[in-house]
C-alpha cells in the first residue's frame, strides 16, 4: 500500500474550541498523521476567553471575567494533559495545573428584598471528592433516574433541615457524604454559611410548629410513586403526590418564610426542586429519546412555572443568577430573560449534582496566561504553525459545492525579516499574552503603534497582503473555529449553498457583553464585605455580577501592588450599540457608553457591596489605584479612564446564547454536508449547548473525531448526556 | 502531471448526541487514567454522585432526623425504585455485551479493534433497542395517564404495545419509531425518502408479532448502496388500516469503499 501522506489542516481561530481541536490532532500517539496550521487574526489566542497584560503594571486585562466550573471534565482534561506535557521547571510559577486553577466554595447570589434592598448570600457548596479530569468511576453518572433520585434526596434533606428546629435533632459530628454535603447547602441557604448548625438550629426553633411531619408524611407518599411509577398497577402517581406535598408544603412555609429569610431561600430551593421533579416526570423526560432536549422549546422559567414553581421562586437568587451565568438576555435587553429549559436543566444538573473538588475554579492568573499560553507553547513544540494577523475574508466553495476549496485570507500585518511572529511576553517569569500587539516585531510597527491599531477590531481593514489558500496545496480539511457572529461574513458561500446553515445563522443569536475591572488601594473588607471572597450574581443592571480576584495581585507587577481587584461584567443591549457610518468612531462611542455606565455603577451602586467606598458625593475615586503613570494625575470620575473596560461587540467576540427553540437549529461538528469541512464553537451541535469553556472544548474535540475517528464519542465526557 | 488526491473527511459514525437513557451504555469510563503526581484527590468530600450510580439511595443517612422506622421506609422504596430501573439498564448491557461477543466471533481476525467494535455494537444495540425505550416510556405513561387532569390524559397507555426495531444496514443509520395511538398488529409501509427525490424506497419492511398478540416487532433490511438521507414510513393498524405511527430512519453515509477513496 501507499504510504500515507500528511493530513494538511487549516485550523481557522485560536479560542478554545480551534486550541482543543489542535491539540487533538497532534498529539503525539496519532504521529504526525496531521499537519496543523492555526490562522488567527490579531495578535493573540484566545476569542472570547482572551486576555493580556498591560505594559506597564502587568496587570491582567481580560475579555471579561471566566470561571471554570467543577463538571468541566472535558476541559481540564484538556489542562492537565497540556501541563504536563507543558512540563514546566521546578520553581516556575503556575508550574501545574494545580498551581492553574483552585478550588472555589462560594458562590454568591444578590436577592431581592423590596425595590431597592438587595441582600448578598454566599453559598457554601463542600469540596466533593475527586477532580475535574479524574477518570471517572462508576457507572453512568448523568441519567434523568440518578438525577431524580438526588433531586428526592435533596428534598428530604430539605424537609429534614426544617426538623433541625427541634433541638437536638441534627450532630454537625454526624457527618455522611451526600446528606452531608446537602445538609450542608441547606444550612448554607440559611445564612450560616460561617456560623454554626447549632446556632441555625436556635434560630430556627421557634418554628419548630412547621408541622414537618406531615411534609416528612407527604414526602414519603411522594417517593413511593418512584416505586409506582414503574410498576404499572400503581395508583396514585408521583405527580399528584408532589403536587399535594407542595400544596401542604407552600401553604405551611408561606406564612412563616415570609418574615425569615433562613426558611424562605430553603423553601425557594425545595420549590424549584419540587418543580423540577414534576417536570421531569410529567414531561417524560425519564424515558424520552431525546433527552432534555424534548423541553428546549420552553424557556427556563416558564418550564418551572409551568410545573408550579411559585413566582417567587422564579425571582429568587439562584434562578435569575443561571441567566445572569449564561448572559441569557435575548438581544442583551434585560426585559427579555430567555434560556433553553432543557439546557438550563441539564446545566443545572451537571452544575450541582456531578461537579468534583469544588463547584467553581479559579484561574490564578488571566485566562491567556493560564490556558492559552501553555497550549501554545506545547502546540509550538508539537510542530503547530501559528499565522498570526490572518484574518479569513472568505470560505470558497467548490463549483460543485461539496467541498471548501479556497480559504480567502486577508495578512494584516507582516513580521521584520519574515520571522515568526514571537508572540508572548514574560511578567514575573510566566509566559503571558500582551494587551497590544508587539509593534517592534511587525514591519511598520512604529506607525501602526501610533495610529492606535487594534487588528481585532471587527472594522479595522488595515491590510498588507491577500492570499488565498488552496486545497490539495495548502490544506486538505478546514476546522472552521471562528465566533459565531464572524460566520455569517465568511462563509457566505455556504449558507448560500445548504439551507441548514441559513436557518442556523438566523436562528442561533448571540448578545454583546460588557465589563470593566477596577484596582483599589484598600481591601474590600475594609469597605465593608463581609462575606468570603466571592463571585457573585444576580445584582442590579448593567453590572449584575462581581467577582473578588484578589488571588491575582501577586501576579501582577506594579511598584506599589493594589489590595483589591475587582471584575465586573453583564450583557450589554444591543440598543446601546452606536452605529453610523464610520465604524471606528462608532465602537468608541459605545466604549465610552460603558464607560459612563460602569462609574455610575460605582457611583450609585457598587454600595451594596462596599457600602464605606462610597460617601455622600458618591463613589471615593481615590480608592482607584493607578499604577505610576501620568494616569495617577487624575482626580475626580477621571480617575476611572485608568482603569479596564471593554464593549465586546466584535461580531466574532459575542456570547452564544441558548435561547428557547434555537437550540434544534445548530449544526454539529460531526455533520459531513462539506466534506474537508468541519466546525468547531460553542455556538455547535456538541452535546451541552450552553457558551461555556467546556461547550467549546466538547466542540474541538468533536471537530478532532470529524477529521479522525479520535476521541472516540464515548470518550467526549457528557456528550451523550440526555 | 496528476493531481493531488483530494481527501474526505471519515464516515462519521453517528451525528447527534445519543440521548436516551441507552446514551447512557455508551460513555466511556474516561479515558485511561492520568498518573500526575500532583493529582492527589481533593481532600475532606466525597463525590456528589454519591459512591457510585445507583448508591445514592443506598447511602447512609446517619445524620438524618428522621424516625427509624420512616427512614428504612423511604429507603426500602428509593432502593427498589433504583433497582427496577438499574435492573433494565444492566439487561440492557448484557443484551449488549452478548450482542457484542456473537458477532465478534463471526468477525473472527478482525479483532483489531475489539473496543471500538463493542462501541459499534452497542450502538447498534441502542438502535434497535429503541423498542425497549418505547416499552419503558410506556410504562412511565401508563402510570401516568392515571391522573385526571395531566398532560396527555387521553391516551390509555395499558393498550400501548411494546413494539420493537430492528435495522440491518451496511451503513451507519439512525432510527426512531414513534406511535400515535395503540395497535397491536402493523403494517409498514416502504420507507421513502424525503424530500421526495431520486433515492429508492427501502422496500424490506415488515412487522413481525410476538407470541403474545400484545406487541412484536419491526424489521428494515437497508440495501447496500441505498442513498444517505432521511426516510420515512407509515405503520397502519391492522385490520383497520388506519396510520398508527412512523418510523423514522437516518442514513448516514456511504462506507468508506462506496466512495472511491484511495
Ligand atoms: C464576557 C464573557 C464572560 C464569559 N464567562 C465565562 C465563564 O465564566 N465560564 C465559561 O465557561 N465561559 C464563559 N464565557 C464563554 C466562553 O468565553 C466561550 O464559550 C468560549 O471562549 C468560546 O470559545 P470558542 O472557541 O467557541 O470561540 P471564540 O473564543 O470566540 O474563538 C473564536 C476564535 O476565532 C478567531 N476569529 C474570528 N474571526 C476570525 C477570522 N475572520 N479570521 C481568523 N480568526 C478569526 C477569534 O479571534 C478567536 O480566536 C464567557 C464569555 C464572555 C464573552
Amino acid at each position: 500500500m501507499a504510504e500515507q501522506r500528511v493530513k494538511k489542516v487549516a485550523i481557522i481561530g485560536g479560542g478554545c474550541a480551534a486550541v482543543a481541536a489542535a491539540f487533538e490532532l497532534t498529539r503525539p500517539e496519532r504521529n504526525g498523521e496531521f499537519e496543523v496550521t492555526i490562522y488567527q487574526l490579531g495578535w493573540r489566542l484566545g476569542g472570547k476567553g482572551a486576555s493580556g497584560r498591560d505594559a506597564e503594571t502587568g496587570r491582567i486585562e481580560e475579555h471579561g471575567l471566566h470561571l471554570w466550573m467543577g463538571f468541566y471534565e472535558n476541559a481540564f482534561r484538556l489542562m492537565r494533559d497540556c501541563y504536563r506535557e507543558l512540563d514546566r521547571p521546578e520553581g516556575s510559577p503556575i508550574r501545574t495545573w494545580r498551581d492553574a486553577f483552585k478550588p472555589d466554595n462560594f458562590v454568591g447570589v444578590t436577592e431581592r428584598r423590596g425595590a431597592d434592598q438587595w441582600d448578598n448570600w454566599a453559598a457554601y457548596f463542600p469540596p466533593a471528592a475527586g477532580a475535574p479530569g479524574d477518570p471517572l468511576t462508576g457507572r453512568n453518572p448523568f441519567s434523568v433516574k440518578g438525577y431524580l433520585a438526588r433531586c428526592a434526596l435533596l428534598l428530604r434533606t430539605l424537609i429534614s433541615s426544617v426538623q433541625d428546629s427541634y433541638p437536638g435533632s441534627v450532630e454537625p459530628g454526624a457527618r455522611d457524604e451526600l446528606a452531608f454535603a446537602l445538609q450542608t447547602l441547606v444550612a448554607s441557604a440559611a445564612g450560616s454559611a460561617r456560623g454554626d448548625q447549632k446556632e441555625f438550629a436556635a434560630k430556627t426553633l421557634k418554628y419548630g410548629q412547621l408541622a414537618a411531619s406531615a411534609l416528612v408524611l407527604e414526602a414519603l407518599g411522594a417517593v413511593r410513586w418512584a416505586v409506582e411509577s414503574t410498576a404499572p398497577a400503581a395508583g396514585e402517581t408521583l405527580v399528584a403526590l408532589l403536587e399535594k406535598l407542595s400544596a401542604v408544603a407552600r401553604r405551611q412555609l408561606e406564612t412563616l418564610v415570609a418574615k425569615n429569610d433562613e426558611l424562605r431561600r430553603v423553601w425557594e430551593i425545595a420549590d424549584v426542586v419540587l418543580a423540577i421533579m414534576r417536570g421531569i416526570i410529567r414531561d417524560r423526560l425519564l424515558f424520552t429519546s431525546q433527552g432534555f432536549e424534548a423541553i428546549d422549546e420552553y424557556d427556563w422559567r416558564e418550564w418551572l412555572r409551568r410545573h408550579g414553581a411559585s413566582e417567587a421562586s422564579l425571582d429568587s437568587g439562584f434562578i435569575r443568577g443561571s441567566y445572569d451565568l449564561l448572559f441569557a438576555y435575548e438581544d442583551g435587553d434585560i426585559g427579555k430573560p430567555r434560556l433553553a429549559a432543557g439546557q438550563a436543566l441539564r446545566g443545572a444538573m451537571r452544575m450541582f449534582f456531578t461537579y468534583r473538588g469544588a463547584l467553581f475554579w479559579k484561574m490564578q492568573a488571566g485566562m491567556g496566561d493560564i490556558v492559552f499560553a501553555p497550549i501554545y507553547e506545547v502546540l509550538r513544540r508539537r510542530g503547530v504553525t501559528f499565522e498570526f494577523f490572518h484574518k479569513l475574508e472568505n470560505l470558497a466553495l467548490s463549483p460543485d459545492g461539496s467541498h471548501v476549496a479556497g480559504l480567502d485570507m486577508s495578512v494584516q500585518a507582516k513580521t521584520r525579516g519574515g520571522k515568526p511572529y514571537e508572540p508572548l511576553v514574560d511578567v514575573k517569569g510566566l509566559p503571558c499574552w500582551p494587551s497590544r500587539p508587539l509593534h517592534d516585531q511587525v514591519i511598520n510597527g512604529a506607525a501602526l503603534k501610533k495610529a492606535g491599531w487594534n487588528p481585532e477590531a471587527h472594522w479595522e481593514d488595515h491590510s498588507v497582503a491577500r492570499k488565498t489558500l488552496q486545497v490539495g496545496e495548502d490544506f486538505d480539511f478546514v476546522v472552521l473555529g471562528v465566533g459565531l457572529g464572524a460566520v455569517a461574513d465568511v462563509c457566505g458561500e455556504l449558507i448560500a449553498a445548504e439551507p441548514a446553515w441559513q436557518t442556523m445563522v438566523q436562528e442561533v443569536k448571540s448578545v454583546a457583553t460588557q465589563a470593566f475591572q477596577v484596582w483599589l488601594n484598600k481591601p474590600v473588607e475594609e469597605l465593608g464585605w463581609d462575606l468570603p471572597p466571592i463571585n457573585i450574581s444576580g445584582y442590579v443592571e448593567p453590572f449584575d455580577t462581581w467577582a473578588d480576584m484578589q488571588q491575582l495581585i501577586r501576579l501582577e507587577d506594579w511598584k506599589t501592588d493594589p489590595k483589591a481587584i475587582a471584575y465586573f461584567c453583564s450583557v450589554l443591549s444591543d440598543a446601546d450599540i452606536e452605529s453610523s457610518d464610520d465604524k471606528t468612531d462608532a465602537a468608541k462611542r459605545t466604549s465610552r457608553h460603558v464607560r459612563d455606565s460602569a462609574i455610575r455603577f460605582l457611583d450609585r451602586d457598587v454600595a451594596h457591596f462596599w457600602p464605606k467606598a462610597v460617601n455622600a458625593d458618591g463613589f471615593r475615586w481615590e480608592l482607584l489605584e493607578t499604577g505610576n503613570k501620568s494616569r495617577s494625575a487624575k482626580s475626580g470620575k477621571a480617575r476611572f479612564e485608568t482603569q479596564f473596560w471593554t464593549a465586546n461587540i466584535n461580531p466574532t467576540d459575542r456570547y452564544v446564547l441558548s435561547l428557547p427553540g434555537s437550540l434544534k437549529h445548530r449544526i454539529s461538528p460531526l455533520d459531513d454536508r462539506f466534506d474537508n469541512l468541519t466546525i468547531a464553537g460553542d455556538w455547535t451541535d456538541c452535546g451541552h449547548q450552553a457558551g461555556c469553556v467546556e461547550a467549546a472544548v466538547m466542540s474541538g474535540l468533536l471537530a478532532a473525531t470529524a477529521l479522525s475517528d479520535y476521541p472516540r464519542l464515548s470518550d467526549i465526557i457528557g456528550y451523550d448526556h440526555p | 502531471m496528476k493531481e493531488p488526491q483530494r481527501l474526505r473527511r471519515p464516515v462519521p459514525r453517528r451525528t447527534r448526541p445519543n440521548r436516551s437513557i441507552l446514551g447512557a451504555l455508551s460513555q466511556s469510563d474516561g479515558l485511561p487514567p492520568i498518573a500526575d503526581p500532583v493529582d492527589g484527590p481533593e481532600a475532606g468530600g466525597m463525590h456528589p454522585l454519591g459512591p457510585g450510580f445507583g448508591d445514592a439511595a443506598e447511602a447512609d443517612f446517619a445524620a438524618d432526623p428522621l424516625s427509624d422506622s420512616a427512614r428504612e421506609y423511604i429507603d426500602r422504596n428509593v432502593r427498589s425504585a433504583s433497582d427496577l430501573i438499574d435492573g433494565q439498564i444492566r439487561q440492557g448491557e448484557e443484551t449488549a455485551k452478548s450482542l457484542g461477543r456473537s458477532a465478534f466471533s463471526s468477525l473472527n481476525g478482525a479483532a483489531s479493534d475489539l473496543p471500538a467494535l463493542l462501541t459499534g455494537l452497542v450502538r447498534a444495540y441502542s438502535d434497535i433497542g429503541t423498542a425497549w425505550v418505547d416499552i419503558v416510556g410506556a410504562l412511565a405513561q401508563k402510570a401516568e395517564t392515571a391522573v385526571p387532569g395531566t398532560v396527555n390524559g387521553s391516551r390509555n397507555a395499558a393498550d400501548m404495545p411494546m413494539i420493537g426495531l430492528s435495522v440491518v444496514a451496511g451503513q451507519p443509520v439512525e432510527a426512531s419509531l414513534e406511535l400515535f395511538r395503540p395497535a397491536q398488529r402493523l403494517t409498514v409501509q416502504p420507507l421513502v425518502a424525503t424530500p421526495p427525490g431520486n433515492a429508492a424506497d427501502i422496500r424490506e419492511v415488515s412487522f413481525e408479532p410476538d407470541g403474545s398478540g400484545a406487541g412484536g416487532r419491526i424489521r428494515i433490511v437497508v440495501p447496500g448502496g441505498q442513498a444517505v438521507g432521511m426516510y420515512h414510513g407509515l405503520l397502519l393498524a391492522d385490520p383497520e388500516g388506519t396510520p398508527a405511527g412512523a418510523v423514522t430512519l437516518k442514513i448516514l453515509t456511504l462506507p468508506e469503499d462506496e466512495r472511491g477513496r484511495s
